[in-house]
C-alpha cells in the first residue's frame, strides 16, 4: 500500500498523533455519556421547580440533552470543534491517527474519520436498528396470533408499536445511505475520503448517541402512540415520549451532517474527467436523497421540538384547549413524512440499478430518465403531505390537489421502475446472489406502488384509511422494496469491504424465505384491511382470525431469513470465499481499486475517459 | 468506465491533505450554503407555524389570554365558579424590543464584514481584525440578552390546584417563545463563532492572507440576520388578529 502519506510514518506504526484523542473510544463514550446525563438530572432537580407540571418531563429532555453531549464529548467527536475554536487545528499526524491508520480492527470502535471504517460502523448500527425493531415487531405480531392473546399488555403493545415504527423509519433511513454512501460513493467519484471526515464521524457517533434514548423509552415507561406522534396522544403519553423525540431530535442533527457531506463530497470531490454525467447512477442516487433530506428534516426536528416545548414549559402550539391545533402537528409532520419515503427509497433504488447494470451486463437503460425519476421524485414528494390527512377533515378543498400530486408519483416512481426493466432487458442475465433481491424488489415494488395508487384515492382513502390495508401498503414499500435494495446492496459491496464473497447457499436460502415471508404477511395483511381490520389495535374480532394468524407465520419466516442473513453476513466476514478486488467484473471505481481498500483509497488519482456503464461495447 | 492513471498528479500531490485553500475553501463554502439551505427550511417551518396558529385561531386563542387573571387560585375555587373569567385581553410583546433584537443581530453582522473587508485589503498583517471579531461577538451577546428579557414578557397565564401549577401560554406566546429560542440558539452559535475568529486571528492562524473562514462565518452570520429582519418583520405585520 502506497499512499500519498505513506513515507510520513513508519511502516506499520500507529502514528504518534491523537493527543487525548488515543484514550478515547465507545466505551469511554458511554461512561461520559452516562455522567453527563446523571449531572444533568441531578442539577435539574436541584434547580428546577419540582411542582410544576411539565417537570418530568424537563428532566427528561436535560438528562438526554447530557448524554449526547456527554457521549460526543467522551468519543472525541466535539474535540476538533473546540480545537478550532482555540485557534490550535489537528496536525498531520493527529488526523493520521484520527484515520486509524496501522490501528487494525479496533479503530471500529473509536471516532475514526476513515470514510470506510465509518461505511463499516453504519453497517453494524443499521443491524443493531433492524434488529432491534425486528424483535419488536416479533412482539406485535405475536400479541396479534390469536384474537385476545394478549401475550404484552396494551401499554407495552403501544410501547412496541411506536418504536417499532420509529426505530424502522430510523434504520431504513440510513440502511443503504449509511453504509454505501460512506463506504463507495468517495471511491466512485474518485476521491480520498468525504470532503469532511471529522464531520462524517460526528454524524455516525450522532446517530449511535440517539440508539440509546430511543430505545430507552421503552425502559421508562413506554409509550402510547403510533410512530406519526400525533398530538393530543403524543402530550398526554408518559415520559417515554420525551426521550423518543430526543432521539429524533439528535438523528435530524446526526442526517443533516452526513447529508452536507454527501452532496459537498459529490460535488467538489470528483476526480479528473468524472463530469456529472459520468456519475454511476448511485452515486446521484444518493445526492438526491441527501438533498432531500436536508429539506424534510428540518420539519421533524421542529415538529418535535414543539411536542416536547408543549410538554415541558406549557406552550400551546397542538393543545386544541389553549388556542392550538392536532392539525398544525399532523402538518408538519407529514411535510417531513412523505419526502422522509423518498429518503428512503431513492438510495435503495439507485443501488438496485447498479446491480442491476453490472448483472446484465448492459449499460443502465435511460441514464438521463433513472436521473430525472429521481428529481421528480424528490420535487413532487415535497407536494403530497396531506394525503395523509384525507380523513382528518383539514382543507378538504385541497383534497383534489392532494390526490392529483399523489397519483402524479406514480409518473417518476414507474420510469424508475421501467429503466430496471430496461436494463433487464435482453441482457446477460446472470443469476448471482444481488440478483435475486432486484427481482424480489421488482415483484414487492409493483404491489406495493399500485396500492399506494389506490390509497391516494380519497374515497378508497376514506374507507382504508387507518386500517391493516395501509400497514401492508407501507410494508410492501419499506420491506419489500427497500430492505430488498439494502440487502441486495450488503450482497454486491460486500466482497469490496471483506475481500471475501457473502455465502450464496445461505444468502438464497434467506431471499427465499424473507421473499416469500414477505408475500405471506403482507398480502393476508391486505385482507384483513379489506375486511375492516384497524391497525394499531392490540385485539380484534373473530372475523380476523385466520389472516392474523398467517400474518403471524409469515412475519416469524421473514425473522427466520433475516437471522440466516446475519448468519451469512458473520460466518462469511472472515470465513466467506475469497473473492479477489472485482468479483463482479464491474466497471465502476470502487471495483477497480485493491481489497482491502487501502487508506485513501487511490494511491494515484484516476482519470475518467468514459460512462460508468460501458458493458458489451468495444474498448 | 474507462480510466487512466493520471501521472502528473502524482507530483503536486492533490490528496485530501495536500490542497490549495481554494480548493478547500470552496467545499467549505458548498457546505455553508447547504447549511444556510436547512436552516432556512428550519425557518420556514417556524413561519408556517406562526401563520397557521394565527390564521386558524382555535377558540380564539392566539392572543387573547382567557381564564385567570393572577396567580394563586386554586382549580377547586375555579370549578367553585369562583373566578372572574377574563376574556380577550390582547397581549402583545414589545414590538420595539423586537427590532432591537434584529438591530443588534444585523449590527453584530455588519461590525464582522467590515472587519472582513478590512482584513482582506490588508496588505501585511493587519492587527485590527480580532477587535472586529469579538466586538461582533459582543453584540451577539446583547441580542441573546435582550431576547431574555423579551422572552420574561411572553403573555403566560398562572393556574395552580392542590398538587400542581401550571403556566399557560397563549398561541402568540407558543410561536414567539419558539423564534426567541430559535434566535438564541443562532445567537449561541454566532458566538462560539466570532470567539473562534477573535482566538484564531489573535494566533495568526487568519491573517490578511489567509481569509477564508472569515467568509465562511461572515456568510452564516449575515443569513442569521437577514432571518432575523424577515422573522421581525412577519411578527410585526401580523401580529393582533
Ligand atoms: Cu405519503
Amino acid at each position: 500500500m502506497t499512499t500519498t502519506l505513506e513515507h510520513l510514518t513508519p511502516v506499520g506504526a500507529v502514528p504518534a498523533g491523537g493527543g487525548f484523542h488515543r484514550r478515547l473510544n465507545f466505551f469511554t463514550a458511554l461512561i461520559s455519556g452516562g455522567l453527563f446525563a446523571f449531572i444533568a438530572w441531578a442539577l435539574s432537580h436541584h434547580f428546577l421547580n419540582s411542582d410544576g407540571r411539565g417537570f418530568s418531563d424537563q428532566v427528561t429532555v436535560l438528562a438526554s440533552i447530557g448524554w449526547v453531549l456527554g457521549f460526543e464529548l467522551g468519543i472525541g467527536a466535539l474535540t476538533p470543534i473546540g480545537r478550532w475554536i482555540i485557534g490550535k487545528d489537528q496536525v498531520h499526524d493527529d488526523e493520521l491517527y484520527l484515520a486509524g491508520k496501522n490501528m487494525g480492527v479496533r479503530r471500529h470502535w473509536k471516532y475514526c474519520t476513515d470514510h470506510k471504517v465509518v461505511g463499516v460502523q453504519y453497517i453494524v448500527v443499521t443491524a443493531i436498528l433492524l434488529g432491534a425493531g425486528g424483535i419488536l415487531a416479533m412482539g406485535i405480531r405475536t400479541n396479534l396470533m390469536t384474537p385476545g392473546l394478549h401475550f404484552v399488555n396494551q401499554q407495552v403493545y403501544n410501547s412496541f408499536l411506536s418504536v417499532h415504527g420509529m426505530l424502522m423509519i430510523l434504520a431504513l433511513i440510513v440502511a443503504v445511505a449509511g453504509p454505501w454512501a460512506n463506504f463507495v460513493v468517495p471511491i466512485m467519484v474518485g476521491a480520498r475520503d468525504m470532503a469532511f471526515p471529522r464531520l462524517n464521524a460526528l454524524s455516525l457517533w450522532t446517530l449511535v448517541a440517539a440508539i440509546p434514548l430511543l430505545l430507552g423509552s421503552l425502559a421508562i415507561g413506554g409509550l402510547d402512540m403510533g410512530w406519526v406522534t400525533q398530538a393530543p396522544i403524543s402530550e398526554q403519553t408518559g415520559v417515554g415520549f420525551d426521550l423518543f423525540a430526543m432521539a429524533i431530535v439528535t438523528f435530524t442533527i446526526s442526517t443533516t451532517v452526513a447529508g452536507i457531506n454527501t452532496i459537498c463530497t459529490v460535488m467538489t470531490m470528483r476526480t479528473k474527467g468524472m463530469n456529472l454525467e459520468r456519475l454511476p447512477i448511485f452515486v446521484w442516487a444518493s445526492v438526491v436523497a441527501a438533498a432531500l433530506g436536508l429539506y424534510a428534516f428540518p420539519f421533524f426536528l421542529v415538529v418535535m421540538s414543539f411536542n416536547l416545548a408543549d410538554r415541558m414549559v406549557g406552550t400551546s402550539f397542538f393543545v386544541a384547549s389553549q388556542g392550538g391545533t392536532g392539525w398544525l402537528q399532523e402538518n408538519l409532520f407529514w411535510l417531513m413524512g412523505h419526502p422522509e419515503v423518498y429518503v428512503i427509497l431513492i438510495p435503495a433504488v439507485g443501488a438496485l440499478m447498479e446491480i442491476t447494470t453490472v448483472f446484465a451486463r448492459k449499460p443502465l437503460f435511460s441514464y438521463r430518465t433513472a436521473l430525472g425519476s429521481m428529481v421528480g421524485l424528490a420535487g413532487l414528494s415535497a407536494l403530497v403531505w396531506a394525503h395523509h390527512m384525507f380523513t382528518t377533515g383539514w382543507a378538504p378543498s385541497l383534497g383534489g390537489p392532494f390526490m392529483v400530486t399523489t397519483e402524479m408519483i406514480s409518473i417518476p416512481t414507474g420510469l424508475m421502475f421501467l429503466v430496471i426493466l430496461g436494463t433487464l432487458w435482453r441482457g446477460n442475465i446472470w443469476m448471482r446472489l444481488p440478483m435475486y433481491w432486484v427481482f424480489g424488489f421488482l415483484f414487492n415494488f409493483i404491489i406495493g406502488g399500485v396500492t399506494g395508487i389506490y390509497l391516494s384515492d380519497i374515497p378508497v382513502d376514506n374507507q382504508m384509511h387507518g386500517t391493516m390495508f395501509v400497514v401492508a401498503h407501507f410494508h410492501y414499500v419499506f420491506v419489500g422494496s427497500v430492505l430488498f435494495g439494502a440487502i441486495g446492496a450488503l450482497c454486491f459491496w460486500y466482497p469490496k469491504v471483506t475481500g471475501r464473497f457473502l455465502d450464496e447457499r445461505l444468502g438464497k436460502l434467506s431471499f427465499w424465505l424473507v421473499f416469500v415471508g414477505v408475500q405471506v404477511t403482507f398480502l393476508s395483511m391486505f385482507v384483513s384491511g379489506l375486511r375492516g381490520m384497524p391497525r394499531r389495535y392490540s385485539s380484534y374480532e373473530m372475523i380476523f382470525e385466520h389472516t392474523n394468524l398467517v400474518s403471524t407465520i409469515g412475519a416469524y419466516t421473514i425473522m427466520a431469513g433475516m437471522l440466516v442473513l446475519l448468519g451469512a453476513v458473520i460466518t462469511s466476514w472472515t470465513g466467506g470465499e475469497p473473492s479477489g478486488p472485482n468479483p463482479w467484473n464491474s466497471k465502476t471505481l470502487e471495483w477497480l481499486v485493491p481489497t482491502p481498500v487501502p487508506l485513501e483509497n487511490f494511491e494515484v488519482l484516476p482519470v475518467i475517459t468514459s460512462d460508468p456503464y460501458t458493458y458489451g461495447e468495444a474498448q | 468506465m474507462t480510466v487512466t492513471d493520471n501521472h502528473t498528479e502524482h507530483q503536486d500531490h492533490s490528496g485530501a491533505h495536500h490542497e490549495a485553500p481554494e480548493v478547500v475553501d470552496g467545499r467549505q463554502r458548498l457546505a455553508i450554503w447547504l447549511f444556510i439551505g436547512g436552516d432556512f427550511v428550519s425557518m420556514g417551518a417556524l413561519m408556517f407555524t406562526y401563520l397557521y396558529l394565527r390564521g386558524v385561531n382555535t377558540t380564539n386563542g392566539w392572543m387573547s389570554i382567557v381564564g385567570m387573571p393572577t396567580q394563586g387560585r386554586t382549580l377547586a375555587t375555579l370549578e367553585a365558579g369562583d373566578y372572574t373569567p377574563i376574556t380577550n385581553i390582547e397581549s402583545k410583546l414589545s414590538t420595539s424590543l423586537n427590532w432591537e433584537i434584529v438591530l443588534a443581530l444585523v449590527v453584530s453582522a455588519a461590525i464582522l464584514w467590515i472587519g472582513e473587508r478590512q482584513l482582506r485589503a490588508a496588505r501585511t498583517n493587519d492587527r485590527s481584525f480580532p477587535f472586529y471579531a469579538i466586538l461582533a461577538s459582543a453584540v451577539a451577546t446583547v441580542a441573546i440578552w435582550l431576547q431574555l428579557e423579551q422572552l420574561q414578557k411572553v403573555p403566560q397565564y398562572f393556574v395552580s390546584s392542590n398538587d400542581s401549577s401550571v403556566l399557560m401560554h397563549t398561541t402568540y406566546g407558543s410561536a414567539m417563545m419558539a423564534l426567541g429560542t430559535s434566535v438564541i440558539i443562532h445567537a449561541v452559535i454566532l458566538i462560539l463563532l466570532g470567539i473562534g475568529l477573535t482566538i484564531r486571528s489573535a494566533r495568526g492562524v487568519i491573517s490578511h492572507d489567509r481569509w477564508f473562514q472569515v467568509r465562511l462565518v461572515r456568510f452564516f452570520w449575515v443569513w442569521v440576520a437577514v432571518s432575523s429582519v424577515i422573522l421581525g418583520g412577519m411578527t410585526t405585520l401580523f401580529a393582533g388578529h
